[in-house]
């Protein structure tokens, strides 16, 4: 102490210059900053709770979720009895009326993001052969706009509909329209204007098709493209930015997904992300909450014994369990990072879980009774695609099980595209890894799983087949049981010249089937088909080649 | 063409304290504000420094690579997080709030950070130790060959390494790291048969900061060996450039600090300004024994003069100052 010199940096030097006189100035500035950072905070977490209702926030660990429903019934019963008990009721009796109403032929096209409401992204369509061939291919012939970078080329996935016994492709675009394309030739059967990109993706009801806009709009379109109803979701403003959608789910005629508006005025700024759950023929809507003030992402849907609890994802890393009845928040779980993907729900091990990939490449799978994590796996970078999930030794919709050397009745394998060039097989029982298939691009899609049918080449049973994109501007299709590749295409690059990471999302392949007529004994054949709205801006439709030595 | 599985080894992997419930962690700033207060009353109060930075070198070791999942990434998040402010406030401030800590730390203590905290500079402060003490049983020549050997060998490896590893669609803009890395690593034979190169070859790292500011500013994924050590990121040129600091260490003590850390490069434009810092009591020297210019792990010491850009306030000219005239800390 003796021998070190203090002095105040106020204090003068030989020559009469203050020694660190910017100092003042540049530590005026951080307490600023400091200062807006922690109100703007402050501000936002207390708007939070008074918006919020508490709604038995984060239960205790050892309720299992059909105590939490009882519970939260009545809470919600005692606190506001009109509002809660007709919503209750407007619920049950959907629920009622619509559960038995379930179709195969709804159920075998692709009507969602990820096909069904758990979002596992596999279909029950099977293929005859791995020989692949070109059908046929669409581009937008009038572009209103032009790409720049970041472009949300198309909405994240398409879907494909019946109607009157026609396949309909439908996807929406950049340029703001929906368009509804005939899958068996790929041509335009029409078009439908919103006022801003369309980046989620839309939803097949029983008879409409309801799509998320980022002009702060929901849109009800019956079959032929005509408008049926619209609501606004946000006022547009002069600083109100594009609505960020999430890909709704469909189930029962109703419909729920998650917005994020956002208005950048400086005296009265929102930053709020609501889940929704809305009827899809009439646009009733049935609750609303505040979320988060992040993005939300999802829901997936999993059934707990009649009781529907809808899981969400939002951008600040948090998943939440909500109630389908009333909208309540059942349980939350905080992940170590940002997300940006889609729940899964799935049953492993005889447990419900919630599987979630978050952003710097963590694989969690989550108890959906408890809101606990029961295991993670670590992809070698960033992960913004959903996971994929199906059972290698069940086929779906059939309790029959396949041929199998081993004892175990089924083995799920989950898949996730990652940043860091590989999708990553992984065993859902142990969380190990099954497999990892190398591409030379970062895998931004969500990878979609089909059936390979038993062929002479093949082994005795039907094998299960996940078609994914990688930038390296190839559509690959690989085995799920052995990760081995089996059939790749090669599409066009991106539109510019290279992509920053997490700008754009960059859509999914889909499975369905068209119906094919022959002239001479006019018998209905089907025809599975996959098809790809593409990074390089145009649609790409496949199908398998006619097996001429079918037995 | 291959990939690396990236090792799991950190303790906590999920967020330890979470901003109102989100997987925004405020445990590593803590951990950084704790550490820079503990450095710097070390600095202005310890009579003997040495054991108190290891003391926290070692803290913040295993805080940062062994304890906190995520900890710091700063070099590319500051642009994602300007873009955020007023669209999403919660991730702006979640990619902000270490940038701006680092800065503050800069301006009130100045490269403190660098010497007392930085996991790279540790790791390469424990090879160069071991280093010295295997320089001194040899002779002269005999290092110097090896050191021009090893330099050279290091830009060989990492060149290899980066063709084996690299991404094959985006080769450019993913291996800005390794080729930063490699750039400032290839001055360091010249260094070896010209030592007054070595004053200009430590304005590389203004050009690294300016060159990656660059890269960002367009929107490029950038990455830096710190990366590997405070992300546990085994992204391919964080890691290889990471091999590259590491083999460095061995022939110049600190070599990625002092020519090619663009975090240094900021921490040289405002340490000069800064609140806190070493000073002598009378310049020039009366003494000149050079003890502290030895001791000095960056060189930023000639004859008790203190170059503040370079000086990464360990400390060490302090304690070893035998007259205890010279060096002190000052506010």
């Amino acid at each position: 102490m003796k021998n070190r010199v203090l002095s105040s940096y106020l204090s003068k030097d030989k020559l009469g210059k203050r020694k660190c006189l910017p100092m003042n100035t540049l530590l005026l500035i951080y307490a600023m900053l400091t200062l807006t950072f922690s109100f703007s905070f402050s501000a936002g977490c207390i708007s939070e709770k008074n918006k919020i209702k508490p709604a038995i926030d984060l239960l205790l660990e050892n309720k299992t979720v059909e105590e939490v429903i009882v519970t939260n019934k009545k809470a919600a019963k005692d606190s506001t009895p009109n509002q809660s008990a007709k919503t209750i009721k407007i619920t049950e009796s959907y629920l009622s009326q619509k559960s038995e109403n379930k179709t195969d032929g709804f159920q075998s096209q692709w009507p969602m993001f990820r096909q069904n409401c758990q979002r596992t992204g596999e279909s029950p369509l099977t293929f005859r052969n791995m020989n692949l061939e070109l059908q046929w291919v669409f581009k937008p012939s009038e572009h209103t706009f032009s790409y720049r970078e970041g472009t949300n080329l198309w909405s994240e996935s398409a879907i494909a509909i019946d109607n009157n016994g026609r396949t309909e492709i439908i996807v929406g675009s950049y340029d703001h329209k929906i368009y509804c394309l005939n899958a068996s030739n790929g041509n335009r059967i029409w078009t439908f204007n919103s006022g801003d990109e369309i980046v989620a993706t839309p939803i097949a009801g029983d008879e409409n098709i309801v799509f998320l806009s980022s002009d702060r709009s929901i849109y009800g379109l019956n079959s032929s493209g005509k408008r049926q109803w619209i609501k606004q979701l946000q006022k547009w403003t002069h600083t109100s930015q594009p609505l960020v959608a999430s890909s709704p789910v469909v189930f029962d005629n109703l419909f729920s997904g998650g917005y994020y508006i956002n208005d950048t005025y400086f005296f009265d700024r929102r930053q709020e992300g609501y889940a929704f759950l809305r009827s899809s023929e009439t646009n009733e809507e049935i609750w609303t909450v505040l979320l988060r003030r992040s993005p939300i992402y999802g829901p997936a849907i999993g059934d707990f014994k009649g009781h529907k609890i809808l899981f969400f994802t939002t951008s600040d890393g948090i998943v939440c369990a909500i109630n389908g009845q009333n909208g309540q928040v059942i349980w939350k779980f905080t992940a170590d990072q940002q997300i940006r993907s889609t729940p899964v729900f799935s049953i492993i091990n005889d447990k419900p879980t919630v599987l979630i990939s978050a952003r710097w490449g963590m694989v969690w799978a989550i108890n959906g009774n408890t809101g606990k994590a029961l295991w993670s796996y670590r992809t070698g970078h960033m992960c913004d695609s959903s996971l994929a999930i199906a059972d290698i030794k069940t086929a779906p919709h059939q309790n029959k099980f396949l041929p199998d050397n081993s004892k175990s009745k089924s083995e799920k394998i989950i898949l996730s595209g990652s940043y860091d060039r590989c999708l990553h097989g992984i065993y859902a029982s142990s969380s190990k890894r099954a497999w990892k298939f190398e591409t030379k691009g970062v895998i931004l899609s969500s990878p979609a799983i089909a059936q390979l049918s038993p062929t002479a080449e093949q082994l005795n049973y039907s094998e299960k087949i996940a078609f994914f994109s990688s930038m390296d501007n190839y559509l690959y299709c690989v085995s799920l049981a052995s990760g081995r590749k089996l059939w790749s295409f090669k599409t066009g690059a991106l539109p510019w010249p290279f992509f920053k990471r997490g700008d754009a999302v960059f859509s999914s392949p889909l499975i369905c089937n068209i119906t094919t007529q022959k002239n001479k004994d006019s018998i209905q054949k089907k025809k599975t088909m996959v098809i790809f709205p593409c990074h390089d801006g145009k649609i790409y439709a496949f199908a398998s080649k006619h097996n001429k030595h079918k037995p | 063409m291959g990939t690396i599985d990236a090792p799991r080894i950190k303790l906590f992997e999920l967020p330890l304290i979470k901003l109102s419930g989100a997987a925004i962690d405020l445990a590593p700033m803590i951990m950084l504000i704790l550490l820079f207060i503990a450095s710097i009353l070390a600095m202005y109060y310890a009579r003997k420094i040495k054991p108190w930075r290891i003391l926290i070198q070692t803290l913040s070791l295993g805080m940062f690579v062994f304890a906190a999942h995520q900890t710091m990434c700063v070099l590319r998040t500051w642009i994602f997080g300007f873009q955020a402010v007023g669209i999403n406030d919660t991730i702006a401030f979640a990619l902000l709030h270490i940038a701006v800590i680092l800065i503050f730390m800069a301006l009130v203590g100045g490269a403190v950070f660098c010497g007392w905290i930085c996991p790279v500079g540790t790791i390469q402060d424990i090879i160069s130790f071991f280093t010295l003490k295997i320089k001194k049983q040899l002779s002269t020549k005999v290092i110097m060959g090896a050191d021009v050997t090893l330099s050279i060998l290091s830009i060989v490896v990492l060149c290899w390494l980066s063709l084996i590893y690299a991404p094959a669609d985006f080769f450019f803009s993913e291996n800005v790291s390794i080729l930063f890395t490699v750039a400032g690593l290839a001055g360091i034979p010249f260094i070896m048969i010209a030592p007054v190169l070595e004053k200009k070859l430590r304005f590389f790292r203004y050009i690294s900061l300016f060159g990656r500011t660059i890269i960002i500013l367009i929107g490029i994924h950038v990455t830096n060996p710190g990366c590997t050590v405070f992300e546990t990121e085994i992204d391919y040129s964080a890691s290889i450039s990471f091999l590259g600091v590491l083999m460095t260490a061995v022939i110049i003590n600190r070599a990625y600090c002092r020519y090619i850390c663009p975090f240094g490069a900021v921490f040289g434009f405002l340490a000069p300004k800064a609140l806190f810092r070493i000073q002598s009591d009378s310049l020039p020297c009366r003494i000149n024994c050079g003890k502290c210019a030895s001791k000095c792990p960056v060189g930023a010491l000639d004859k008790a003069h203190i170059e503040y850009s370079q000086c990464v306030f360990c400390g060490r000219c302090v304690d070893d100052c035998t007259h205890k005239v010279v060096m002190s800390v000052e506010k």
